[in-house]
């Protein structure tokens, strides 16, 4: 739990939001650096009867994470082909070559795994 | 002519059907471009957008003004918006309820807003210094959302109402946006059609979605589906002619697909108001 409840002003929402949809590791982890529990994040966003505030934020998330992989597979379309569409999802975490652009860091991004 | 013409039944303007579009001339009562594509100084885009406005009318629909951050207002995107406005004299003009920017990063979506008495007000100051800006009032758009706020103090229509009134701008009602909203967060959809004021309603959406189990997406991946026209049934009712477009994004069909779905939406109205779509059009 916070010390500090978040904040709903307009200014402390977006913040706290901004944050948490675009952290590469994810909403469930990153609130779990800013030492917020799920439970804080209820605070500020509801659950629904089919999911909780955690992964309605994910909807978010997930959209922005698939966005930015998205353009860079239209980017780097021959690495796609070159070593597949799996391996191009999964490599941001692991390797240096996706982060050299400046887009995406290879030494804070982990990767969502490919379903 | 009214400041927001009814125009009658339109489509969502796509780069696979430019060609077509330019070439063939299709019977479409008017197009609505994403404004952002054709903010660029030359190129395929501005020549489409020539060959389609000297054809058709059209209007411009953002995705980025971003209205409810709480960052400046992007005075360098207001005035490319201007010059492409006084270029292409489009209808009119419109953009979402949402914040789509933070920290002067956009992260292009349209992320919900709080429904407060402090976002009323940033919102609706932030449309009048838009339409100052543009010389015209605008439109604003209600989107899907996937999460609601602990704190919001009024619903949604309600607020989009009391937008209108404050700001004095006009709405665009995304009927499917309001389907998926109501499936997500367990609101009456006619409620919400029932609660937007009647006379501020200008031009209306229509789309499809994505059942995520969870959760429906609005992915403009799919044809209109039953219950978004049965709520378009319902809007036309209320609302009367409104000015109707098709929107697709994704899994884009050939051209006469959309267009067999904008005419579905006009015999719909057609039936609904009981005239024949000429008729509509004389009468508005």
């Amino acid at each position: 739990m916070r010390a500090e409840p978040f904040g709903r002003s307009l200014v402390a929402l977006q913040a706290a939001l901004y944050d948490l949809i675009t952290a590469p590791e994810g909403v469930a982890r990153r609130l779990g650096e800013l030492d917020g529990s799920p439970a804080d994040l209820e605070a500020l966003v509801k659950p629904s009867p089919a999911m909780t505030a955690v992964e309605r934020l994910d909807v978010y998330a997930n959209m922005y994470f698939y966005r930015i992989l998205d353009v860079l597979r239209v980017e780097y379309a021959r690495v796609v082909a070159a070593v597949g569409d799996a391996e191009f999802h999964n490599a941001p975490g692991s390797s240096s070559w996706l982060g050299s652009n400046g887009r995406i860091s290879s030494s804070t991004t982990v990767p969502m795994p490919l379903r | 002519m009214s400041e927001f013409p009814y125009l009658g039944h339109g489509i969502g303007l796509r780069p696979p059907h430019y060609a077509e579009v330019v070439n063939d001339r299709p019977a479409v009562d008017w197009f609505e471009l994403i404004t952002e594509n054709f903010m660029v100084a030359g190129g395929n885009p501005r020549r489409v957008l020539r060959e389609v406005r000297a054809h058709y009318p059209v209007v411009l629909h953002g995705v980025s003004l971003s209205l409810g951050s709480v960052d400046p207002l992007d005075a360098t995107y207001l005035d490319r918006l201007a010059a492409l406005a006084a270029e292409t004299e489009p209808a009119w003009i419109s953009d979402h309820l949402c914040w789509s920017s933070y920290g002067g990063h956009t992260g292009h979506d349209l992320w919900p807003l709080p429904f407060t008495e402090e976002s009323l007000e940033h919102v609706a100051r932030r449309v009048r210094a838009v339409q100052d800006r543009l010389g015209r009032r605008i439109l604003v758009e209600n989107v899907s959302s996937y999460l609601e706020y602990a704190h919001s103090t009024i619903s949604e229509w309600e607020f989009l109402g009391e937008l209108a009134r404050r700001a004095d701008c006009g709405l665009l009602l995304d009927v499917n946006n309001v389907f998926v909203s109501a499936h997500n967060h367990g609101f009456d959809p006619e409620a919400f059609l029932g609660g937007v004021p009647v006379d501020r309603v200008k031009q209306i959406h229509l789309a499809g979605h994505s059942d995520h189990g969870t959760h429906l997406l609005d992915s403009h991946d799919h044809p209109v589906c039953d219950g978004v026209w049965a709520l378009y049934r319902s809007a036309v009712e209320r609302f009367g002619a409104v000015s109707t477009l098709i929107e697709r994004d994704d899994d884009i069909p050939p051209l006469s697909e959309v267009i067999a779905e904008s005419r579905q939406a006009a015999a719909i109205e057609a039936e609904v108001l009981g005239r024949t779509r000429a008729e509509v059009a004389h009468a508005r």
